[in-house]
């Protein structure tokens, strides 16, 4: 079984790379939004399982895109993980059910696969 | 009233302890002194009398018993005793000096004497003796001298410790006045302190959150570039594809660290008198190319006459290059930017906020306009676009960094630096500057 995954990031080449990475696992299928304010009717018509959101973007911040993403009926089971600069990996918050995920960039991409497997709950889909 | 003499108490209390002390003095002396003086005086005076009359009476005597008088002692004590003042000793001397009698009334060792001389056929024979008691006249004196000095001592207390203690009152009132106000002082300046050190705190921890974002970014990059490589078998064409976006985010990281460090080491301005027509001819000139590849037409509208500033030319190219380069960045591809310089009287309303000396309203500056037409500036506070990795810019266009430059180098120039947006849409930036001599 094949994810979608949306990269909501204002760098093209971090999401170029990303895309890369996870496209190569062969497991997900990735769509790259680099301007924060299309990214909700972008996963409108993608229906992503995953958004990996990063937060300080121009023009919307990537925790203003999740309640308008829950709003949609189609994508009230999307799984959100943070991507940000702002935050040190030792102080990621403590994660509770339902919470979204945050990591702290630079992240690898295993510690990224780690963390969708998490989300998605099935271990399975760890490379 | 008193308040050239507070804080000199040590000394008044000198003063007032000698005037007090020497007015007591004069009370406790003076009254049993005078009364002494006076009775001495009046007794002194009945003793003269009081003999003379005795020298009299004997005087006469002697004449009526002439060559015997001298051994008739009992006659004479009557003589003696006639009109006796009390307490007083008469007695009767021959001329060399021998007692012949007395009548003695008392036996004191202190006593005031009187003589007067007594005559036989006009020749003195001897002398009559009075002696009255002197202590009864040293008592009452003793007795007025403790009375007075009683009396000099409360007005020696009255005089001293009143006004001390009044003016101890006023120097404690204006010591505690004193220490209030230095209390108040010192908790407004710690205040003070406190607020600066949160200020600094702040903006320290502002920076440090953006250079934190903008250097960490690229190596979220840098990171996801090397895991491409790894994991995956990329084509060459697609290997090299990877291997520009590594190069372009240390590119882009290091371009930040230039520019956090330029913001911090921003030099001293080497300052010129230089024409800011020259400066921002320069400045188009560096940034034509920029506008060209977006269809930009980046037009001069420059004063006809010089505009003379006394300025550093690299720095201040440096604030035309950054103002032109974010008007670019904000116009849409076929927009318009322009650069506009005259000069004009200053009004309050035209300063920025915080410009520093150098300019004053009435002066005459010289005035450089970089106009766009582009997405304006947003709804933000003037003073926010100015701080450090504020950035409305697209990732790659600019650091959040140009403006803070650009405010820097004004400051240094006691200058004025303003953004605005324009009522037809786009963004203004205006820099004042002061112009030297006149071009009226």
């Amino acid at each position: 079984m094949t994810y979608r995954i949306m990269l909501v990031d204002d760098e093209p080449g971090l999401t170029q790379l990303l895309q890369l990475s996870l496209e190569a696992t062969g497991k997900f299928v990735v769509m790259a939004i680099n301007d924060a304010a299309s990214a909700v009717e972008a996963a409108r018509a993608f229906l992503p399982d995953v958004m990996l959101l990063d937060v300080l973007m121009p023009k919307m911040l990537g925790n203003e895109i999740v309640p308008l993403i829950q709003e949609i009926p189609e994508l009230k089971h999307t799984k959100f993980i943070f991507l940000t600069a702002l935050m040190r990996k030792t102080e990621t918050p403590a994660e509770s059910a339902g919470a979204p995920r945050v990591l702290g960039k630079p992240v690898t991409t295993e510690e990224l696969l780690a963390a969708i497997d998490d989300a998605m709950g099935n271990p399975a889909c760890s490379t | 009233m008193f308040a050239f003499m507070l804080g000199r108490i040590p000394a008044i209390e000198r003063y007032l302890s000698r005037v007090a002390g020497t007015t007591a003095l004069f009370l406790a002396l003076a009254p049993p002194c005078t009364f002494f003086a006076l009775q001495y005086q009046a007794l002194n005076g009945n003793l003269e009398a009081a003999a003379n009359a005795k020298a009299a009476i004997v005087d006469s005597y002697i004449g009526r018993n002439p060559g015997s008088w001298q051994f008739q002692h009992e006659r004479l004590q009557e003589l003696l005793r006639v009109v006796v003042l009390p307490h007083t000793n008469v007695t009767l001397l021959d001329s060399g000096g021998t007692k012949i009698t007395e009548v003695l009334n008392h036996d004191s060792d202190y006593s005031l004497k009187r003589t007067a001389p007594i005559h036989d056929f006009g020749l003195q024979v001897g002398w009559i003796e009075v002696a009255d008691d002197l202590h009864p006249l040293l008592l009452s004196a003793l007795q007025l001298l403790v009375v007075s000095s009683l009396i000099a001592l409360a007005v020696f207390w009255v005089l001293r410790h009143f006004p001390v203690r009044a003016l101890r009152e006023a120097d404690r009132l204006r010591l505690g006045e004193l220490e209030r106000r230095l209390e108040t002082e010192t908790q407004l300046r710690n205040l003070q302190e406190r607020i600066t050190l949160s200020q600094r705190l702040e903006a320290v921890g502002r920076l440090a959150a953006g250079v934190a974002h903008e250097v960490k970014n690229p190596l979220a990059t840098i990171q996801f570039g090397i895991d491409v490589l790894r994991n995956t078998h990329p084509s060459p064409a697609a290997r090299m594809q990877v291997l520009h976006t590594i190069e372009e985010a240390v590119t882009r990281a290091d371009r930040i660290t230039h520019n956090l460090l330029e913001l911090s080491s921003q030099r001293e301005p080497v300052m010129f008198v230089t024409d800011l027509n020259d400066i921002a001819r320069k400045a188009s000139e560096l940034t034509y190319p920029a506008a060209k590849d977006k269809g930009i037409d980046l037009r001069l509208q420059l004063a006809a006459a010089a505009l003379p500033v006394e300025v550093d030319r690299e720095q201040l190219l440096q604030v035309l290059v950054n103002l032109i380069t974010n008007a670019i960045q904000a116009t849409e591809n076929g927009g318009d930017v322009s650069i506009e310089t005259y000069s004009a009287r200053l009004q309050a309303e035209n300063l920025a906020a915080d410009v520093a000396g150098g300019l004053e309203v009435g002066n005459t500056a010289a005035v450089l306009v970089v106009k766009d037409s582009g997405h304006g500036l947003g709804v933000e506070p003037n003073g926010k676009l100015f701080e450090p990795f504020y950035t409305t810019k697209s990732v790659g266009e600019g650091t959040g960094l140009g403006l803070s430059i650009v405010r820097n180098i004004i400051a240094l120039h006691r200058g004025s630096v303003t953004l605005r947006n324009r009522d037809g849409g786009g963004a203004e930036a205006t820099v004042m500057l002061n112009l030297k001599g006149d071009i009226q």
